[in-house]
């Protein structure tokens, strides 16, 4: 009974929050009904848009979820994805043989990032949120300095130098997809499948393991868990790391298996850390949640193009309308599960 | 049950509030823009109609002379933006100013749009390629370069125009609309160097002529090399010893940086400052502007589209690069079947380059005034009178008689610019420049 | 009632029943004259602050009035009682720690629509008057208990407060504070307030009340004004706890094996109070040891530290032989725990199956945890211990307090364990569900387990214990065996302090 509501819900703010894009849209002077089908069904268009924004999304969603359970909003999900990218790059030019260094340098790189916030709080008490914005900025210019001074691409002076063919993450070919080949022409990246693993992987690791229990119970319950021997600033510590190598390794899979390479204003990176807050709020903070919600997000990222041409949005107001409809959908279905630990009690009855 | 309802109602109220209140920002970002020049990052966050000639439904009424494709149906253009998108008030508001008139002199069909990042540029060029619903695809600066040439080979039947970039190869279906910067820039550098004797004679003190450029990077290297040029002509027509200062800030898109490097050039002297940085340069304006409130006599030139608006009284003239004839060109050579890959050269002869004039300063401080952005109390009139009155003071009859001589010996073809292949036979260019051998810088024969 | 002359507020027939069917206040008449302290004594539980939360307005009570100078009065929140002159002190003082001392105060004050002027010149009339330095402008988290207490009532008093009402005064304060808090009383008496002085701790009410009114389970069991025959501790105590029933459950014999040792323990809280002082004692197996006492006596930092929650300052912990270091340490052990509250060791929004796994795998170094084995917790925990739930995915907060219990207590009893430390263990439960837990426990030590039973029900700690350690500010301050034990003389030393 309590899941078949939770799915009404779910719908009915996802209708509110169309219709929130449809008020900006008609706001704007487009066709409201025309702009929302197309921001809906764009993922036939652009298949890939949908499939590599869903699949990082989705790990900078986990990301997100995985420490607000126990009480930290990680908002360092921008940088940690953008260090990811970036070494994962590094590592790939200097190993130019598999992906694996690489996928494996661009987690540890968020890791680290999201350790060193992690240990500021539970160690020195210092706000995470603060922590982390500040990371990002640091992380934001150290990458612009490596983009710029260091990997800059002697042909193309505003890209960096590209990941080696070996170093990638290759895609499925659509000779091998049969019918569908028709629809993905292009052939089918593999990183969705992966982050689909990955945050399958975290579903399992809280749901069906003792220690994810006791993470789950530190974030319900502190002192329960505290009470039955649960080290919680150990449980703290590890979800900020998880959480940083999440976003890392989204970063990873972003460069080493669709970008192959980063721009100097890093606009192939920027805001996907923050999509994936984006993604956790409407996901429920539930690792199956996240991974709708990153498809949702994904198919409005194809649709914010596809609507420019189709129904003649100007770009700025396509971001207006995905963000309308991004922000809608996140306060309806985050203000319940996040409001409470923002203002620090529980919700009773 | 009733606190239930109660969260239900309060949720509803919660998205009415902010529905209307997106509505709102976004009714208000219409009406109001920034400040900046080149404002791409605030024309994202408040978005805006820039198109600088017909809206959309204007355009659909003028559909008198249509244009066929192929098919025998009306000609379809699409033009991909780079990702900063209109509202620029330069590139790519000028790129869409050229569309806008191909659609409303030829009777095309032209859809934009402004991928969100780099990384979707190659899927969005791919698959706007697959569908074969576009006669042409224009895409507009060098940021296309890399997608084009990656997706170009896929679709052989898919004609592209690249605008102020060149392919590495030759494709057949790739047009490169190139320009002759050289050429431009040589002119601005005998108005340049004009300017800063001016000054020096009034003050006393040595003035020099500057740049503020972006990356390091190819085509900055031909504004370097023609910039050069203008300012040593100069030196050897008249006589004098006009010093020139280069400055790469490394970056097309940090106000705050240009300010601070032109903050520092003000301080070695440079009193005239030419902008070939995009939205950088914006924050060289500013300095200037500053500098000039303290009374120090200092001018800047705008690059691109004519950007004297901004600040009339320090904006003294601006570099164009027709971006608008370019795309014009391309969708006019599409309509009359006389399309070819390769690369297309344009500069001042095909009208692909100039300075600005009393008409160009006009037409963009109109727009500026549309969206808001003229400075306070300015009338597109008053822009235009102020900046010929600080023409007539500062620049002389004979920087403006150099200016028509060597125009028209570049048109001619008696000046042709070399374009440099390497970074070391830049560097010897300018080193040899700047030993006042202009030879070096143009091509034998 | 020497110079009492005008009541300043008068309480009769007050009922209180909660929307679940408990009876908190059952016609309690209660009265206060000015300069009078009236102390309300009574167990935790007995109803004393529900009392004084309803003439503070915070509580409607279910009939019953309130009259002030002679009128009825009806509160629709604390804001009116306020007005009327009567405020409240709590345990826990509600200042804003962030903000300063004036701060605080000038909210107050400005929220009752003092003027900014008119405030200050109270704040310092009160102050001089009561001969206090209060630092305005130290901030309140820099100050010690004691200071931010006067803080409280300078702000009541510049407020108008005629009636004081102070809950448990003493029990945030040191002994030299506890001092000085008394001093003030004699002040604040001198100057005609009225001061209702909630406690359990019978030497206090000695030494600094006029009247005293005791309360057993929310009804008043007895009155006793200063030099009647009632007024002594050893009369109060048994008011009080009340006639207790002798032990009846006949007990197995405990073995020999020491498998719980604590050795001259002594914690202190966060703000630097020491809350157990130097404790010592031995539980072996098959035995139970009651620890009696008020709520607040060192009995919850007591187990903290033992099952390894809280770090001693000094002293140490064995479980069967092994120190305990960390609540790990005391698992692995062999230590088993429940804990008196429920709210705290139950996660409320997560699933009956998930709490009681949580329990049943504390200090297991077990990975999967697969949903069968799960399921079958779940099933034995229907089956052995009597859980009534829906299934094994309804939130446990869903439960009824007697089923929170069982998954509670099923699931450490299915995990098993060698020493229990169990606090309240029956604590809202019902006659059945209690008796039920009793049962468990009894059961255990006949089977070995060592026993340490921490209660503020004496009839429990009767019931159950072979030894009783009495508790009282931080110290065992009595042991008993279980021949010896009464009512009486637990209740006299559990008052000592």
């Amino acid at each position: 009974m309590a899941a078949s509501r939770e799915l009404l819900l779910t719908l009915a703010s996802i209708l509110v929050g169309l219709a929130a894009g449809a008020l900006v849209l008609a706001a704007g002077g487009a066709d409201p009904l025309k702009g929302i089908y197309v921001l809906l069904t764009s993922f036939t268009y652009y298949p890939e848009i949908l499939l590599v924004g869903a699949s990082i999304t989705m790990l900078t969603g986990l990301a997100f979820a995985i420490p607000l359970r126990v009480g930290f909003f990680n908002i360092g999900g921008e940088g940690q994805l953008y260090a990811g990218a970036i070494v994962s790059l590094m590592v790939s030019l200097v190993a130019p043989y598999t992906p694996f260094p690489g996928l494996l340098a661009g987690f540890t790189a968020g890791a680290i990032l999201g350790f060193i916030a992690g240990f500021l709080r539970v160690r020195l008490g210092v706000n995470e949120v603060l922590s982390t914005i500040m990371l990002n900025w640091a992380i934001y210019w150290t990458s612009t300095y490596l983009v710029i001074d260091v990997l800059a691409d002697p042909i193309y002076p505003h890209l960096t130098r590209q990941v080696p063919e070996a170093a990638r993450i290759p895609w499925i070919p659509s000779s091998l997809l049969g019918p569908l080949s028709e629809v993905l022409p292009g052939g089918v990246p593999i990183i969705p499948f992966i982050s689909i693993a990955v945050a399958l992987a975290a579903w399992a690791a809280m749901y069906l393991t003792v220690p994810g229990l006791r993470y789950r119970f530190v974030g319900a319950n502190e002192y329960a868990a505290l009470s039955r021997g649960v080290n919680v600033d150990y449980v703290k510590l590890a979800s900020m790391t998880v959480a940083g190598g999440l976003s890392g390794l989204a970063g990873a899979l972003l460069i080493l298996g669709y970008s192959y390479r980063v721009d100097t204003g890093l606009s192939g990176l920027a805001g996907y850390g923050f999509e994936g807050i984006g993604a956790a709020l409407i996901g429920r903070n539930h690792p199956l949640g996240i991974i709708a919600a990153s498809v949702f997000l994904g198919e409005l990222a194809a649709g914010s193009e596809r609507i420019q041409v189709e129904a003649n949005v100007p770009a700025e107001l396509a971001e207006v309308v995905s963000g309308a409809i991004i922000f809608v959908l996140a306060a309806l279905s985050g203000l319940k599960y996040v409001a409470p630990r923002l203002l620090g009690v529980k919700s009773e009855g | 049950m009733g606190l239930q309802q109660n969260r239900l109602l309060l949720a509803v109220a919660l998205v009415v509030v902010i529905v209307v209140a997106l509505a709102a920002v976004y009714m208000m970002g219409r009406g109001e823009g920034g400040e900046e020049v080149g404002g791409a990052e605030e024309a994202r966050e408040a978005p805006q109609e820039a198109t600088p000639t017909a809206t959309i439904e204007e355009r659909e009424e003028k559909e008198g002379a249509e244009a066929e494709g192929p098919g025998g149906e009306k000609v379809k253009v699409l033009v991909l933006f780079d990702v900063g998108g209109r509202g620029d008030l330069s590139f790519n508001d000028m790129a869409a100013l050229g569309a806008d008139r191909a659609a409303e002199e030829l009777g095309v069909e032209v859809v934009y749009q402004t991928p969100k990042s780099l990384d979707v540029m190659v899927s969005v060029l791919d698959a706007a390629s697959r569908s074969g619903d576009y006669d042409l695809i224009v895409l507009v600066g060098f940021l296309w370069l890399e997608p084009v040439e990656k997706v170009a080979p896929k679709y052989p039947q898919q004609k592209y125009a690249l605008i102020d970039a060149a392919t590495s190869k030759v494709y057949d279906n790739v047009a490169c609309y190139v320009f002759r910067e050289q050429e431009v820039a040589s002119l601005v550098g005998i108005i340049a160097a004009d300017i800063a004797k001016n000054i020096a004679e009034k003050t006393g003190e040595e003035a020099k002529a500057g740049a503020v450029a972006g990356m390091n990077i190819p085509p900055l290297w031909k504004f370097h090399i023609g910039y050069l040029y203008g300012v040593q002509y100069y030196n050897r027509v008249m006589g004098t010893n006009i010093d020139m200062v280069w400055v790469y800030t490394g970056r097309f898109d940090d106000p705050t940086l240009g300010k601070t490097y032109t903050e520092q050039m003000l301080q070695e002297g440079v009193r005239v400052f030419y902008g070939v940085a995009g939205l950088t340069h914006v924050g060289m304006f500013n300095a200037v502007k500053e500098a000039a409130s303290r009374g120090v006599l200092a001018f800047s030139i705008g690059q691109d589209a004519s950007q004297e608006w901004y600040d009339p009284y320090t904006i003294i003239i601006s570099g164009l690069k027709r971006v608008d004839v370019a795309v014009y060109t391309a969708i006019k050579d599409v309509v009359e079947g006389k399309f070819s890959g390769g690369i297309i050269s344009l500069g001042l002869k095909e009208g692909g380059l100039g300075l600005s004039d009393e008409e160009m300063i006009r037409y963009f401080a109109e727009i500026a005034a549309e969206q808001g952005r003229l400075p306070q109390g300015m009338t597109p009139d008053d822009v235009v009178r102020v900046v010929l009155e600080k023409r007539k003071e500062w620049i002389s009859d004979d920087a403006w008689r150099l200016v028509k001589e060597l125009e028209e010996r570049i048109i001619k073809g008696e000046i042709t610019f070399v374009t440099p292949m390497s970074q070391d036979e830049y560097q010897k260019i300018v080193e040899e420049l700047e030993r006042g051998n202009l030879e070096v810088a143009v091509k034998k024969g | 009632m020497s110079k009492g002359s005008r009541k300043l507020v008068e309480m009769r027939g007050i009922v209180k029943v909660y929307p679940d069917g408990v009876k908190a206040l059952d016609k309690v008449d209660f009265d206060l004259a000015e300069g009078e302290v009236h102390a309300l004594l009574g167990e935790n539980g007995a109803g004393k602050t529900t009392l004084m939360r309803i003439l503070y307005g915070e509580i409607r009570p279910t009939s019953g009035m309130i009259i002030v100078r002679g009128k009825e009065a009806r509160w629709r929140g604390p804001w009116d009682a306020i007005k009327a002159g009567i405020a409240m002190v709590y345990q826990n003082f509600r200042l804003v720690d962030a903000l300063t001392v004036r701060e605080n105060l000038l909210i107050y004050l400005s929220s009752l629509g003092v003027s900014r002027s008119e405030a200050e010149s109270r704040i310092m009339s009160v102050a001089e008057d009561l001969g206090l330095s209060i630092p305005m402008e130290a901030r309140v988290e820099d100050l010690p208990m004691g200071v931010r207490q006067r803080v409280e009532i300078v702000k009541a008093l510049s407020g108008g407060a005629r009636v004081l009402i102070l809950d448990e005064p003493t029990s945030n304060l040191t002994p030299l504070e506890a001092e000085g808090l008394f001093r003030l009383i004699e002040k604040l008496k001198k100057r005609g307030v009225g001061i209702v002085y909630i406690t359990h701790k019978l030497r206090e009410v000695m030494s600094i009340a006029d009247r005293v009114t005791v309360l057993r389970k929310g009804r008043v069991v007895g009155r006793s004004v200063r030099g009647d025959r009632f007024f002594s501790e050893e009369k109060l105590a048994s008011l009080m706890v009340g006639e207790v029933l002798a032990p009846q459950r006949s007990l197995g014999e405990p073995g020999k094996d020491e498998v719980l040792r604590v050795e001259s323990l002594t914690v202190e809280s966060g703000e630097g109070v020491i809350r157990v002082r130097d404790v010592s004692f031995k539980v072996v197996a098959g035995e139970i040891v009651g620890v009696a006492g008020v709520a607040g006596n060192g009995q919850e930092e007591l187990v903290e530290a033992i099952i390894g929650v809280r770090k001693p300052s000094k002293g140490s912990v064995y479980v069967n032989g092994v120190r305990v270091r960390s609540a790990r340490d005391f698992y692995r052990a062999g230590g088993g725990f429940i804990p008196g509250d429920r709210v705290r060791a139950l996660a409320h929004e997560l699933s009956v199956a998930d709490n009681a796994a949580f329990i049943y795998y504390t200090g297991s170094r077990a990975i999967l945890m697969t949903p069968s084995r799960v399921k079958q917790l779940f099933h034995r925990l229907v089956r052995e211990f009597g859980l009534k739930a829906m299934s094994p995915s309804t939130p446990v907060g869903r439960l009824s307090g007697g089923n929170q219990q069982k998954v509670l207590v099923g699931s450490e009893f299915l995990r098993g364990f060698r020493v229990l430390v169990a606090v309240n263990p029956t604590q809202g439960l019902d006659v059945a569900t209690t008796a039920f837990v009793r049962d468990l426990i009894v059961k255990a030590s006949r089977e070995g387990v060592g026993v340490l039973l921490v209660s503020t029900d004496l009839d429990e700690v009767l019931e159950l214990s072979h030894r009783i350690l009495v508790m009282s500010g931080g110290r065992v301050v009595g042991e008993l065996r279980r021949g010896e034990a009464s009512p009486e003389r637990v209740g006299v030393l559990m008052g000592g302090s």
